[in-house]
Parts: structure tokens; C-alpha cells; sequence
């Protein structure tokens, strides 16, 4: 990954670039050459004037972009975090709806916690900054579908009475969970 | 004022709902501790439990001891009365409130 200073240069140095050839381009040598080299004082602080104000808008304007894109990252990542957690749940919930067993049961309490812990991060970075990527994250429909998940997989099931509709609900709102989770994470990517 | 520490007064490991469910259950965890603080109608004081501590709590364990209370002792006394702590888990506040709002 590229920082800023280094787009920042690239940026300067294609500009300039692009300069030196349109001045080629659209100048003839043989008649500027005799006094290209001769520079008056105002020329000079036309030309430090002009690299000022480029810098300024580079720097401004790539500001902007590598803030805009760390803030993107950053609830990505808060999201794909959340998302794993699922997905994660889901793989040790299937094992224990096919076969109980206590180790089980607390690597999956373990999990919602995490993935609680992660939803209520999102949650007040939504409600507390006003961060216009997690404008798209509905965290309440979320949050509905999290305790419903968690409900389908540690209610019955951790009474060792697991029917047939515990295992298709389960199934389903990990799905639901799931299809809202990568609608949102495609949503920000594009 | 009470103060309930789940890992530290009942156990590490809360278990599921019912007392035949096995052991450190929702419904053993009501009786042993909580129904006792709310016998006395007139008794208003705060009841605070801490919830950290421990392996996590299933929905089993959770609904059956604080939404089991309220279908006991009533919602809005429960809800008055009952002050949670819980650092570790930041949701569970939210599911245990929920719990005692739709108990039926």
C-alpha cells in the first residue's frame, strides 16, 4: 500500500510532466531556446505561485480520498468481523445440532460475544460519529436477526431437544444474517 | 440494596433452562437467588447482578431466569428493580432486557 506522500509525489510529478510536454508540444524551441533561460522576477512568482497552488489542491483533494478510503477500511473491517463470527458460529452450531457435546457449547457462547461485542462497537460508532459508510447498516435489523440466531442455537438445543425446524430456522437465519452482512459489504465496496 | 455475582454465587458455567435440563440452570438460578428478593410486594430496593465472569450465557439460561421472573412477578417490577453489569458481553444488558419485556 502506497502512503500519502508517495501519491502525493506521483501526482505532482505526472502533472508536471504533462506540463513539460504540452509546453513542448505547443511552443517551437528553435525560437524560445536563446531566452528560455532567462527568467524574470515575476515569471519566478508566477511559477511559485502556480506550484503552491497545485500542491495545495493535491494535498487537499488526496487528503480527502485516503481519509474517506480509511474510514471504508475501517467499518469494512469492523463488518467482515462481525461476518466471520457468524460464519464461525454457524460451523460449530451445525456440529453441535448433529452432536452435542459441552466443549461445544462454550466455544459458541464464546463466539456470540465476540460477535455481540461487535455489533455494539458498530452500533454507537454509528450512533456517536456520523460516519456516512454505516449510513447503509440497518445494525436494529441486524441485531433483531443476531438474538434470533443465537436464541435458535441456545435455547432448545443446549436442553439437548433439538427437533427437525430448530436446525431449517437455524439455517435460515444464518442465511438472512449472512445475505445482509455481504448486500452491506457490497454496497460500501462499490 | 443486593448484589448478585453470577460467577462468583452460583457458578462459572450457567447451564440451560430448566432444573431436569442439568446442572446451574435459569430456573435454579431464580429460585436460589432471585425469587427470594421479590416475595415482599412493598420491597423496592435496587437489585444488582453482575453477569462477567463467566463461560456466556444461553438464551435457555437467560430467558428462563430473568423472563421467567417476570411472568412471576410482573415486567415493569422487575424491570424497575434489577440493574445489570456486564463489561464483557456489551449486548447482553439489551437481551436480557428484551427477555423481561416479552415475557408472557
Amino acid at each position: 500500500m502506497l502512503n500519502n506522500k508517495v501519491i502525493l509525489f506521483i501526482i505532482i510529478f505526472v502533472i508536471f510532466l504533462f506540463g513539460f510536454i504540452c509546453g513542448g508540444l505547443l511552443s517551437n524551441w528553435d525560437i524560445i531556446k536563446c531566452t528560455f533561460f532567462e527568467v524574470k522576477i515575476t515569471e519566478l512568482v508566477q511559477i511559485i505561485l502556480t506550484l503552491i497552488i497545485a500542491i495545495f489542491i493535491t494535498s487537499f483533494v488526496t487528503t480527502r480520498t485516503s481519509n474517506k478510503i480509511r474510514r471504508r477500511d475501517m467499518v469494512l473491517d469492523l463488518v467482515s468481523k462481525l461476518h466471520n463470527c457468524i460464519d464461525k458460529i454457524y460451523e460449530i452450531g451445525c456440529n453441535f445440532l448433529e452432536k452435542p457435546i459441552d466443549e461445544d457449547k462454550s466455544n459458541i457462547l464464546g463466539r456470540f460475544r465476540d460477535a455481540g461485542n461487535t455489533l455494539h462497537i458498530i452500533e454507537k460508532i454509528q450512533n456517536t460519529k456520523n460516519i456516512k459508510e454505516l449510513e447503509g447498516f440497518n445494525v436494529s435489523i441486524i441485531k433483531e436477526l443476531f438474538f434470533q440466531f443465537k436464541k435458535e442455537l441456545t435455547d432448545s438445543p443446549f436442553r439437548k431437544d433439538i427437533h427437525v425446524g430448530t436446525v431449517i430456522s437455524f439455517n435460515m437465519l444464518y442465511t438472512e444474517l449472512s445475505e445482509k452482512l455481504y448486500e452491506y459489504k457490497i454496497k460500501t465496496c462499490l | 440494596m443486593t448484589n448478585i455475582n453470577i460467577s462468583k454465587d452460583f457458578s462459572i458455567t450457567p447451564g440451560a433452562r430448566y432444573i431436569k435440563d442439568g446442572p446451574y440452570s435459569g430456573e435454579l438460578f431464580r429460585e436460589q437467588f432471585l425469587e427470594k428478593l421479590f416475595k415482599d410486594p412493598n420491597d423496592n430496593s435496587k437489585i444488582t447482578v453482575i453477569l462477567d465472569g463467566t463461560a456466556g450465557y444461553g438464551t435457555s439460561f437467560l430467558e428462563e431466569a430473568f423472563g421467567g421472573l417476570a411472568r412471576k412477578f410482573g415486567k415493569e417490577r422487575c424491570l424497575k428493580r434489577l440493574c445489570f453489569i456486564s463489561n464483557e458481553d456489551k449486548l447482553l444488558i439489551e437481551e436480557i432486557t428484551r427477555y423481561i419485556e416479552n415475557a408472557k
